[in-house]
């Protein structure tokens, strides 16, 4: 019963130990550290904004992308005139041309 | 400092109105921060993303409420989204071995004394911040904006976005649920 009793006053104890709390302190130098992070996350951005916008770079990155571009096309062209040769090899292996079928006389009546 | 005139000072980026805005409000944002991450470092983080987040979107600051519950409201969604990164960093532990990132060694803040506890109850106070990080997290901010800002119910209702009803229901539920850990606590530590 005492145990009980006992533990019960060192819980109200530490509920209470929040009492009487000071405020914490903030660094005192708190503003110009969050200044330095704001200039260096616009000097990151502005740099990046530099670079981009060098006429040699801008040129440089436009030529890539029509190139990117060029390569692309010309790829899909390969590979359509590829799967037409692969189309009408099938097409010659199972005899699918319109010319055998007339000559099969499979339309007519 | 809800004058409409500071706000607009503030939103034209005049330098001068948010070296104010910090200065006046730092120690509030810190301790509050302080009280839910419980760890120093992580606390001045914090604080200092609090005031670059209110520095780059006061141009959405709705004058509906005060810059005060404003940037309450900025340092518990901070502090709760680093509380959470760390939950996350500890349960995937055992892969840091593994990608060999062991960045700085944090330590555990079960240790956590508050600076601002008088002396003759630290040891008390160390105990039960351990057991106010075991509270779900909406009791957990009710019971520090409380207990460690002092804050009035109406003002964490506002903080919290609900009704006073609901922060009192909060704060109950919060102190039910410390004396149970209290309690265990107490009793698996006899001479404590």
């Amino acid at each position: 019963m005492n145990r009980k009793k006992e533990i019960q006053e060192k819980v109200e104890q530490a509920l209470r130990s929040l009492d009487g709390l000071e405020s914490a302190s903030a660094n005192p130098h708190l503003y110009t550290r969050i200044r330095v992070k704001l200039d260096q996350e616009r000097t990151a951005w502005s740099w990046l904004a530099n670079f981009l916008s060098k006429p040699m770079v801008a040129i440089g990155l436009v030529a890539v992308v029509i190139l990117l571009n060029i390569l692309t096309i010309t790829s899909n062209n390969s590979s359509a005139d590829e799967l037409n040769d692969q189309l009408v090899t099938l097409a010659q292996d199972y005899s699918f041309q319109p010319s055998n079928i007339l000559e099969n006389g499979i339309n007519q009546p | 400092m809800t004058d409409p005139r500071f706000i607009e000072r503030l939103r034209q980026g005049e330098e001068a109105a948010f070296c104010q805005l910090v200065e006046d409000w730092k120690d509030r944002i810190y301790n509050t921060a302080l009280g839910l991450v419980q760890q120093e470092q992580d606390a001045e983080d914090i604080t200092q993303e609090v005031f670059i987040i209110a520095w780059k979107t006061i141009h959405r600051f709705r004058e509906e409420s005060s810059i005060q519950t404003w940037l309450y409201k900025i340092a518990v969604h901070q502090s709760l989204d680093a509380i959470r990164k760390k939950k996350r960093k500890k349960r995937f532990g055992w892969m840091t071995p593994i990608l060999g990132s062991d960045e700085n060694g944090e330590s555990d803040p079960g240790d956590f004394i508050h600076p601002g506890v008088q002396m003759e109850k630290k040891q008390e106070a160390q105990v039960l911040f351990r057991a106010i990080k075991k509270l779900p997290e909406q009791q957990q901010v009710a019971y520090s904006l409380q207990k460690i800002e002092g804050l009035a119910l109406k003002e964490i209702a506002q903080v919290m976005e609900t009704t006073d009803g609901a922060v009192e229901a909060l704060l109950n539920r919060a102190k039910s649920n410390l004396q149970k850990t209290l309690t265990n606590y107490y009793q698996t530590h006899k001479h404590e």
